[in-house]
């Protein structure tokens, strides 16, 4: 059977439209509903109060900390490590064994499931290297569980780059390292500052390996040392204990809006610093 | 003249993994002359500037023998130093090539690289003065810190002659600069550069034969990476020796 182009021109602008519009009603019903159903419990207080009677009442202080110390760890650690080994892929080296067995690993990487990351750091920080479930034990295994992602954006981004960049560089009479750093880097920053931003939403919406790492003490921590709860772990432990669904909506609104505010002001930075050469 | 030839290039042979893209190349540039090598594409020309430069080390693969003297010094001797032979010898490339940051930022890349001038005024002076020299100044004066990607393509290409010329380089090469541009700017970049043939050798590979016409001293003509003849523009172009030479410059083939 022939299809008229012009009608099948029209099938595919339809099924085009429906994809996006669908993709729009779902992450809207999903933000307005946990919204609708946070919002009205929250005030003040909610944010500024650590969590009493196991969080049926107070607010949420203490989780907040956690949750961006643990991030913070996170992405401090991996972010230079994720570029480094990018830079060494797309910059120092050729396509070799080398390069592919390097690549193949942080494939592999990516895809294991948290739990497993949840269980080495575990096993490894927190028994084996006596860190204890901590701050510094969640932040170290979400490092390791965020640096595939970091490397596969990264070195997307530095790929991109057209090489006469690099050429204009080399040519100027700058060596490798500055070309890299003043010709290669503010190309590739929006691509490598994305790949952090979707580092950041994994951090702060990880359970799983964070239960078994940082563990799901409701104290303000007092050092990198002390055990946390995350807002994403408090969200799960409020909601399948029954301990308090308006509390576990409230947690999760904020949740959501921490996010948002994070995707907005590393935006806001990345943008300010590339506008000075577009 | 009894002066030595700026460049000295001897038996030149240059290969990117197996194919030869240069064949046994000798020719040799005086100071202050405007050479113009050109040619069909394919023919080598652009390897044989990058040859001039050693940008064609970064190619992976590519291989030469024979040497490339400047000032009578091969630059192909191990302990030359790469980054300083760069900023001696500094190339403009075929599109126009602003580096994403302001105007200024651009011209005083070079110089910020090499640490060539660390005083802040010495900077600003320096960069007006190359922007002079490109003839760019009065465009640009006063918008220095905007992005160089707004400017149009032909001050885009004359902000990378500046920036070249901040180098205070002895040689600069140019690969089809102006193969981007329309006709008047064109014209403004030949007559910068004729003004400029009086500080600095220039080794252009133009864009057709009238440009050659146009600017250059002395020509030469590469095909399949063979240089075929070489010497005054005016005779070579007016009377070429060579068959293959007039059949290009006539039109007959390339």
């Amino acid at each position: 059977m022939k299809i008229n182009p012009r009608t099948s021109q029209k099938i595919a602008k339809f099924i085009i439209w429906l994809a996006a519009i669908l993709v729009l009603v779902v992450l809207f019903a999903i933000i307005t509903y946990i919204l609708a159903k946070g919002i009205p419990h929250l005030s003040f207080g909610f944010l500024t109060e650590i969590p009493r009677n196991m969080g049926r009442e107070g607010g949420i202080s203490s989780t907040i900390v956690g949750t961006l110390l643990v991030t913070a760890v996170a992405v401090i650690i991996a972010t230079p490590f994720g570029i480094g080994t990018a830079v060494y892929l797309t910059e120092y080296t050729r396509e070799s064994r080398v390069t592919r067995i390097i690549r193949f690993s942080a494939e592999s990487l990516a895809g294991i499931p948290s739990i497993v990351y949840g269980l080495f750091g575990f096993i490894f920080f927190v028994t084996y290297l006596k860190l204890g479930w901590s701050i510094l034990s969640g932040g170290l295994t979400m490092a390791i569980m965020i640096l595939p992602t970091i490397i596969r954006t990264s070195e997307e981004a530095i790929r991109t780059v057209p090489n006469l960049n690099r050429e204009v560089g080399y040519s100027l009479g700058a060596t490798k390292w500055q070309t890299i750093t003043s010709t290669v880097f503010p190309s590739a920053l929006p691509g490598i500052a994305n790949g952090i931003i979707l580092s950041i939403g994994r951090c702060v919406a990880e359970t799983a390996a964070v239960i078994m790492t940082a563990g799901s003490a409701l104290r303000m921590p007092t050092s990198m040392f002390s055990p946390t709860r995350t807002m994403a772990v408090h969200f799960y432990i409020l909601a399948r204990e029954g301990i308090s669904m308006e509390n576990a909506y409230s947690t999760a609104a904020i949740l959501i809006i921490l996010i948002f505010l994070i995707n907005v002001v590393f935006n806001m930075l990345v943008n300010r610093f590339v506008a000075k050469g577009r | 003249m009894d002066q030595q030839p700026k460049i000295i290039i001897k038996d030149l042979n240059f290969y990117y993994n197996k194919k030869q893209a240069i064949k046994n190349l000798s020719l040799d540039i005086s100071k202050n002359e405007i050479l113009a090598i050109f040619g069909p594409a394919n023919s080598g020309i652009t390897t044989l500037l990058r040859t001039l430069n050693r940008l064609s080390d970064l190619t992976y693969g590519a291989r030469h023998e024979g040497d490339v003297l400047l000032d009578g010094e091969n630059i192909y001797a191990p302990d030359i130093n790469v980054t300083e032979l760069r900023r001696r010898v500094g190339m403009v490339f075929d599109v126009p090539a602003p580096l994403p940051m302001s105007i200024f930022d651009n011209v005083a890349f070079g110089p910020r690289m090499s640490s060539l001038i660390n005083k802040k005024s010495d900077l600003s002076d320096k960069v007006e003065q190359s922007l002079r020299m490109a003839a760019l100044w009065d465009d640009v004066k006063d918008r220095l810190d905007t992005p160089a990607m707004r400017l149009s393509g032909g001050q885009q290409q004359r902000l990378c002659i500046a920036r070249v010329l901040a180098l205070e380089p002895e040689v600069i090469l140019l690969d089809r600069p102006c193969s981007a541009l329309d006709p008047v700017s064109t014209a403004k970049i030949e007559d910068s550069l004729k003004r400029l043939s009086e500080q600095f050798t220039i080794v252009i590979a133009p864009h057709n034969v009238q440009q050659a016409t146009r600017i250059a001293d002395n020509v030469a003509f590469m095909l399949m990476g063979d240089l075929i003849e070489h010497g005054d523009a005016f005779e070579v172009l007016s009377n070429p020796k060579d068959k293959r030479t007039s059949d290009y410059i006539t039109g007959r083939f390339g």
